[in-house]
């Protein structure tokens, strides 16, 4: 009779048992299937031969845009630092089309709702006279590549 | 052998009981709105499986099928389009308006607390369902929100950062954010949606269907056929409007979003544009706004504590917050109305 009861008592266990251990392996599954891909590595982020970027003019490649003025090359951050919509680039510097995020030329802010400045990134030349941004290094909004010196 | 007629009537019976209150009857007692959402529920199915049999869910793709679409690949192709997204478009106002239906009578006190945040879920979900829904032709405005949405997200507390990445399907807005658009709208927000709405619909019924006051005296009729024909014909008017407005109107199509380009000024979904314009704001003001009013939606049938004042309209004892409720629906349709209107390049104000 206990010896039954024992025997029931084992099952009911392992019948819970497995129902527990089932769950967390289906949610593990499942969360494993629909969690985000892991980060890409970022990279070096190739936007052109020097030579095609003449002084005054402006290029955009994934997410930075590239200026090239009396000082240099240098590149900024196109993503709204508010809610990442691509700012426009006019006189006054750049503009959200999203929220109307206003940035001076130096991507300060100059009117919310952003309320960080755009980043600016180092701007590498390669022997291959190819020029590539540096996304995992900010630099100050000053910096330049000064493609005179570089020659 | 066939079932017999009881057992094939009684499926139907478990939506409706053999007999109901002469007041279901009276199209001021619901204006027929959560009938209505059934009925564009069905026609979304309809249309959105026949969708399924030309859609990709791939960059480039998914916008090259649509612009197949509407230029007559398929037979009547467009028009399958334009009556989803005109379907699409009615039930977001239509659960909104249920909602303000059933805040405005009371409907919430005991013991129909818990279907009140069954609806609640259920309104998440159509919004959730209509805002993936617009990313699926991925143009530019679908990348655009795909992008505001991810970051939007991705500021709310706690969770926020897990459902940016669930969302997203990465760190960025990708092809797997609309791999993962199509996942959430054809299987599991409709799969979650058909489960609570099933739950929706048969607490309703145990609550001893619709709500009514006390007072009232309430003569019962057989629902076969009042108000199964009063169904029917409002569900062939629903039918018959969007069929008419699919004819005259065409679901827009922006430019291909990929690869992705700004657009000056890039619009959220209509229903979600209120938030857009908070959020030019501020990401507090935009972001603390809709949840304060959400958590006042849950806690609202705690302020329910005199069930006698349940199914009139704007029952005196109520009055007060019936008014809010409708001053800040129509605020939020003031805000809708500035950022469609009157917002240009630069989300700058046209006046």
């Amino acid at each position: 009779m206990s010896e039954g009861t024992t025997r029931r008592k084992i099952l009911v266990a392992s019948a819970w048992g497995t129902l527990a251990g089932g769950t967390v392996l289906t949610a593990r599954l499942v969360g494993a299937a629909i969690g985000p891909r892991p980060l890409p590595r970022r990279r070096l982020l190739a936007v052109g031969p020097a030579r095609a970027l003449a002084e005054g003019g402006v290029l955009r490649a994934g997410e930075v845009i590239v200026i090239h003025d009396e000082r240099g090359i240098a590149a900024v951050s196109s993503r709204c630092t508010h809610l990442g919509c691509t700012v426009t680039v006019n006189a006054r510097g750049f503009e959200c089309p999203c929220h109307g995020s206003v940035f001076a030329m130096d991507g300060r802010v100059l009117q919310g709702p952003a309320t960080g400045p755009l980043p600016w990134y180092e701007v590498l030349l390669g022997e291959d006279g190819e020029l590539r941004v540096n996304l995992d290094r900010t630099v100050d909004p000053t910096a330049r590549l000064d493609l005179r010196e570089v020659r | 052998m066939s079932a017999p007629r009881s057992v094939r009537r009684s499926f139907f019976l478990h939506i409706h009981p053999e007999r109901v209150r002469e007041r279901t009857l009276d199209p001021r007692a619901t204006l027929g709105l959560g009938v209505i959402s059934v009925v564009l529920l069905g026609v979304l199915l309809v249309t959105g499986v026949a969708l399924m049999f030309w859609y990709v869910p791939a960059p480039g793709a998914a916008y090259d099928r649509m612009v197949d679409l509407s230029g007559g690949a398929l037979p009547l192709g467009g028009l399958i389009r334009d009556l989803h997204r005109l379907a699409s478009d009615a039930l977001v106002v239509v659960v909104v308006l249920h909602l303000a239906r059933v805040y405005l009578m009371g409907a919430l006190s005991r013991p129909r607390r818990l279907n009140w945040l069954v609806g609640l879920g259920l309104m998440l979900l159509v919004g959730a369902t209509a805002f993936t829904g617009f990313l699926l032709p991925w143009d530019l405005e679908a990348y655009w929100a795909a992008t505001v949405g991810g970051e939007l997200i991705g500021l709310l507390p706690v969770l926020g950062q897990w459902m940016q990445g669930l969302f997203w399907g990465g760190a960025r807005v990708g092809e797997d954010t609309l791999l993962r658009a199509f996942a959430f709208h054809v299987a599991a927000l409709p799969l979650a949606g058909t489960v609570l709405l099933g739950y929706h619909l048969w607490r309703v019924r145990r609550s001893g269907g619709l709500a009514q006051a006390a007072a009232e005296p309430s003569s019962l009729v057989p629902t076969r056929p009042a108000l199964t024909l009063r169904e029917l014909i409002l569900g062939l008017v629903v039918i018959a409007a969007l069929l008419a407005a699919a004819v005259l109107w065409d679901a827009p199509l922006g430019l291909p979003g990929h690869p992705p380009r700004p657009i000056d000024p890039a619009k959220a979904p209509w229903f979600l544009l209120w938030i857009q314009e908070l959020v030019s704001y501020s990401n507090t003001l935009g972001g603390l706004i809709p949840l304060l009013l959400l958590a006042l939606l849950v806690l609202a049938p705690l302020a329910e504590t005199q069930p006698e004042l349940t199914g009139r309209w704007l029952a005196p004892g109520r009055r007060g917050r019936c008014i809010a409720m409708l001053v800040v629906l129509a605020l939020i349709v003031a805000l809708i109305l500035v950022a469609t209107y009157l917002r240009g390049p630069g989300w700058r104000l046209m006046i």
